[in-house]
């Protein structure tokens, strides 16, 4: 576990590290032959490397993919889920940010961040990208039978 | 034949009634590459065709030489200098031709000509296989542009023997060809090669195309009218044209560098077809199509991931993961067991930036690499595989 991480904000608090699951959208464009590209897990220095998840004790995966699709408008082929514990073994945080008062004006329900401030290079991010997208299920939409 | 018997070994191809030696047409021996499995491959038959044209040409041009007077020679002169094909011999490839009869022959003797056409043809091609290089003063300065025009699918390793008897062969091969090429001073060559590239614009009357390989635009034409709808399937018009790979025949310059193509063999997509309909859906995406600020990828950087996917093809390097970035790059992502391996295509740069790391966390590494040097970046993946 990382000894450099960032300070919390006011009104963030960490997720306990256990089995809740953080939802996660997943782009059209991150999926190609049926295999996720790890830039699905991966922020990027314009997201001051958090990546932006919802807490499933706060919103189930349909309402999180709806409101993602139809109130923020952005394309999503459905929503996939990683645990706090994942994120943990990662060498990474699970945040939840929902009460915090700052960033965007309106936050998806539930909102909470993975952490990647404190990794120390490119290949670190990647390696932990990696092990979210290895650990994640899809959850929503379920295909029948 | 038994169905065991049929696949337990190959047997040479010979088809031959008995050959006169009178008739026979010199020896002729096809060695090397293609020509050292049994039969002849069909490539072979176009260059003994072409071999034929050469001989014609040469004796034409010695009738005319001993009939100044004349303007042009006999009616039926080409008609009774033709070339059979009538057995391939054991061997590397040895097809063994021999003259036709034609009946008149005694009005001008074409046999002969014939001949003498064979001789001067060896004596040639012995001249530029000798210390020299010099060509024998007695062939045809009229005849050296079909002289260069034999062996145009020849490979480096391929290479023809011309004899009498089979002793004092005069060999031809690339080598030959292209000190001819020096020699007679021709401009160019005719080459059979392939050239992987776009097609960019097609043309139905001329039958003429634009074919944008590497960094050069080419002008092409093509013979045959159904040639049209076969490159119109890989041509770009508002969406982006496909590398395919083109099977030519093309003016080459004495520096190598190809000036036109004159003709269209062949053509197919140089990528298998999920690959490059990875790299077309790509190319669909528009801009927001991840956040309202996303740029759609970059044209140029889909075509460096083309190029750099076409060399893991040549290489039996597999497909990776083909994903647009968010700042409007492509990234090709080869997740293995332990190994995960990116090679990202950035927008507006003239550099991959290339990078693999072990999942156990026992190896790394990462570099900019020249988005161009498409070895290296294929070096970088082999090297990170293993």
């Amino acid at each position: 576990m990382s000894s450099n991480w960032v300070e919390l904000q006011p009104g963030e608090s960490i997720v306990p590290d256990g089995g809740e699951k953080l939802w996660r959208n997943i782009n059209p464009g991150w999926i190609d032959a049926g295999a996720i590209s790890k830039q699905a897990f991966l922020p990027f220095p314009k997201d001051d490397y958090q990546l932006s998840c919802a807490r499933s004790s706060k919103v189930d995966a349909a309402e999180h993919h709806r409101e993602f699709t139809e109130d923020f408008g952005f394309a999503s082929v459905g929503v996939w889920s990683v645990t706090a514990k994942d994120v943990s073994e990662a060498e990474l945080r699970s945040i939840d940010d929902s009460e915090a008062g700052y960033g965007q004006a309106k936050k998806p329900a539930g909102h909470a961040y993975i952490d990647y401030r404190s990794c120390e290079s490119g290949n670190a991010r990647k390696r932990s990208a990696r092990h979210l997208r290895e650990a994640a299920h899809k959850e929503h939409p379920l295909e029948e039978g | 034949m038994s169905a065991s018997s049929r696949g337990s070994s190959v047997r040479p191809t010979v088809y031959s009634r008995s050959v006169d030696e009178e008739e026979r047409f010199g020896v002729i021996r096809m060695r090397g590459g293609r020509y050292e499995q049994p039969g002849l491959p069909l490539v072979g038959a176009a260059e003994l065709r072409r071999y034929e044209q050469l001989v014609q040409r040469v004796a034409r041009s010695l009738f005319m030489r001993e009939h100044p007077k004349r303007k042009r020679a006999p009616r039926n002169f080409g008609q009774s200098i033709s070339l059979r094909l009538t057995a391939i011999e054991e061997g590397c490839v040895i097809p063994v031709l021999s003259r036709t009869s034609s009946g008149e022959d005694t009005l001008f003797r074409s046999g002969d000509y014939l001949e003498d056409a064979r001789r001067l043809i060896n004596d040639a091609l012995r001249g530029f296989n000798s210390e020299s290089q010099q060509l024998d003063r007695k062939f045809p300065v009229d005849c050296l542009q079909e002289l260069a025009s034999f062996g145009r699918s020849f490979t480096k390793d391929e290479f023809v023997e011309f004899s009498d008897n089979g002793e004092n062969a005069a060999i031809f091969d690339i080598g030959v060809r292209q000190r001819i090429q020096q020699v007679s001073r021709l401009e160019s060559l005719e080459v059979e090669l392939l050239l992987h590239g776009q097609v960019t614009g097609l043309r139905s009357d001329p039958q003429r195309f634009d074919f944008l390989t590497g960094e050069r635009k080419l002008t092409g034409s093509y013979l045959d009218p159904a040639t049209w709808s076969e490159l119109h399937a890989f041509e770009g018009f508002a969406e982006r044209a496909p590398m395919v790979a083109l099977s030519v025949v093309a003016q080459q310059a004495r520096s190598g560098e190809i000036v036109q193509i004159q003709d269209v063999l062949g053509i197919e997509a140089a990528l298998p077809p999920e690959w490059a309909s990875r790299l077309e859906t790509l190319s669909q995406l528009r801009a927001g199509w991840l956040t309202p600020d996303s740029p759609p990828p970059d044209a140029r950087s889909i075509d460096l991931a083309e190029q750099l996917l076409l060399a893991c093809v040549d290489e039996g390097i597999g497909r990776p993961g083909i994903f647009p970035t968010p700042e409007g790059g492509v990234l090709l992502e080869w997740s293995l067991a332990n190994v995960e391996i990116d090679i990202e295509f950035p927008p507006n740069k003239n550099f991959a930036e290339a990078s693999w790391f072990q999942e156990d966390e026992t190896g790394e590494g990462s570099k900019e690499i020249d988005s161009e040097n498409i070895d290296a970046l294929v070096d970088f993946v082999r090297e990170a595989w293993v």
